[in-house]
This record gives structure tokens, C-alpha cells and sequence, in this order.
């Protein structure tokens, strides 16, 4: 089935919008570390190693109760990208739904390899048992 | 009234020519009433018989070269049109925002999904817009259909492995407590 363009932006939008209140009100509840059901990552499970995304449940859970510094022990990654990833769903509900005309921004290249540079990086070093590495860790 | 340019015969109120688009310059100037209806109509089958002798070979001779010279113009538009399928007229003030990389998408998917695929998306997604600067727009559109498809794929597996999960807890509860 094939929607309209604008139709479909608008209900990528307005699920996204849903997700971050579901995400948030659920993590006000309930905690990730006793709750039976929480999601499981399946490298840290088939591996023992922790993924780049290991944490981000536990991380937000933190800032939702207001611990920015235990989020940010948790994991990294998933904190700073937030503020990039509140923008671009601000900005794309703005384009969408009040056709506000906010170009999108075009980051040179340079960035986004340094992005994954720094995510394979963050990968490798939160996996070393050392102890400034351990931080990382979740 | 005949056009100065193709000799096709057009109605006297006529403003270009029916077959060439030529404009006609009227004989007097002054605009000749459009709906006299019944005026070409009655004129028509009388001049008929005395000109079509004279016109007709020589209109069916030019008609067909000119058609085949003017068509490839007409044709050419569609073939341009194709290719862009991200278009969307209000995003359009340039052509390197028309691409989008997915960057978003791969994060979340890198983040929430705990699979490789999101990095491997991360990676067409920057290819994306090292291609853009490069002015690769089409390569850059086949890495942006490859980082979706690896979001895609992420997310799915993703979300097949968590609801199988949880499938799985809740049948083994049900087995140890005996609801």
C-alpha cells in the first residue's frame, strides 16, 4: 500500500512524537534493571561483550529522573546524541506539520566519519576491563 | 482562413494554427466573432471541393518529416524526470538536501537496537554525503537506499528478537509457576 508522501511523513512524525512519550512515561514507572520483561541486547547476550548500545534503557531511565550523571555513566553515546536526535524531530515536525521551511543541514562528511570512528571506538574501548575504560562501560 | 506557415486550413476566428501553432495575422485586424456557428459550417463545404485538390498533396507529403523533427523534444522530459524519487517541492532548495542519508535513522537503530546494522547504515549514510560533495547525486542516492535498507534490517531484527524474547519469557513463567 502506497501512501501520499506528506501523509506518510506526517504519521512517521506523529509515531515518533508517540514513542518518546510511551518511552518516557514507561521509564518513569518502571525500571529496566528489575523489571522481568525489559529488552535484552542479543550481542551482550550471545557475546558478553557490550554493544554501543548497551545502557541506553538504563541511561534513560536516569535522565528521567533527573540523574544526568548516572545516564551519562551508563552510556555516553546515547546521551549526546539525544540533543541531535530532539532537533531533527523538532525540526522535521515543524516542516511537516506547520510546512515551516527549515533547510535541512548538510553535515560535511568529515563529521560523520568522525561519528563512526568515534562509535567503533566507543564500541572497542568500553569492552576493555582497564580502568579509565570501565567508565564507559554500562 | 489558410496558415501563412504550413497552409493548413484553419476556422476564420482562429487564433494559431490548428497544426503548427503558428499565429494567424487576420486579414483586417478586428477580431471575427468566435461563436458564429453556423457561418463555417455553411462555408466550409463550398470552398472544400475548390481547394483540397491543390492542398492536400503537398500537406501530405511535409506532415510526416516535421512531426518526426518535433517529437524527440517532447519526448526528452519524461527521461529526466525519472530518476529523482525523493522529490518533494517544498524541501527543493538545492539538490544536496534532496538526499537524504538516513543519519537519524541509523543512530536510533545503533542505539536501541543493539546490531551491527546500525553502524554498517552509519557508514552508507556518511558515504552519502561524501558523495553529495563529490556531485555524485546518483551514487549518493544508492548509498541512501543501502543505509535504509541496514536500518531496516536492524530494526527488524531487532524487533523480531525482542517480541520472540518475550514470547519465550512468558511461556517459561507460565511453565514454572502454572498459571
Amino acid at each position: 500500500m502506497k501512501f501520499p508522501r506528506p501523509v506518510y511523513k506526517k504519521a512517521v512524525v506523529a509515531l515518533a512524537w508517540f514513542a518518546v512519550f510511551a518511552v518516557g512515561i514507561t521509564l518513569h514507572f518502571v525500571d529496566p534493571v528489575s523489571f522481568q520483561f525489559s529488552p535484552k541486547c542479543f550481542f551482550h547476550s550471545l557475546t558478553g561483550y557490550y554493544c554501543p548500545g548497551c545502557g541506553t534503557a538504563r541511561a534513560l531511565f536516569s535522565l528521567v529522573h533527573g540523574d544526568i550523571a548516572g545516564a551519562i555513566g551508563y552510556n555516553v553515546l546515547a546521551v549526546f546524541s539525544l540533543p541531535f536526535l530532539l532537533y531533527a524531530l523538532v525540526a522535521e515536525t515543524l516542516r511537516v506539520f506547520l510546512r515551516v521551511k527549515i533547510k535541512t543541514v548538510f553535515i560535511p562528511a568529515v563529521w560523520l566519519w568522525i561519528l563512526f570512528i568515534a562509535i567503533v571506538a566507543f564500541w572497542i574501548l568500553r569492552n576493555l576491563p582497564a580502568w579509565p575504560f570501565s567508565l564507559l562501560a554500562p | 482562413m489558410y496558415c501563412p506557415n504550413c497552409g493548413t486550413r484553419n476556422e476564420d476566428y482562429a487564433n494559431v494554427c490548428v497544426r503548427c501553432g503558428h499565429k494567424l495575422i487576420k486579414p483586417e485586424g478586428e477580431p471575427v466573432p468566435p461563436p458564429a456557428g453556423e457561418k463555417p459550417i455553411e462555408s466550409e463545404p463550398a470552398q472544400r471541393p475548390e481547394y483540397e485538390p491543390d492542398a492536400q498533396p503537398t500537406r501530405d507529403v511535409a506532415p510526416p518529416p516535421a512531426r518526426a523533427q518535433e517529437q524527440p523534444p517532447y519526448q526528452a522530459p519524461p527521461q529526466y524526470q525519472a530518476p529523482p524519487p525523493f522529490q518533494d517541492p517544498r524541501y527543493q532548495y538545492g539538490a544536496p538536501s534532496n538526499i537524504p542519508n538516513y543519519l537519524v535513522q541509523s543512530i536510533l537503530v545503533t542505539i536501541f537496537c543493539c546490531l551491527i546494522g546500525g553502524i554498517i547504515a552509519i557508514i552508507y549514510s556518511a558515504q552519502v554525503n561524501t558523495k553529495i560533495a563529490q556531485g555524485d547525486y546518483e551514487g549518493a542516492q544508492s548509498s541512501a537506499r543501502t543505509a535504509l535498507t541496514f536500518c531496516w534490517i536492524s530494526f527488524g531484527l531487532g524487533l523480531f528478537g525482542n517480541v520472540a524474547y518475550f514470547v519465550l519469557m512468558i511461556i517459561g513463567i507460565m511453565a514454572e509457576g502454572g498459571i
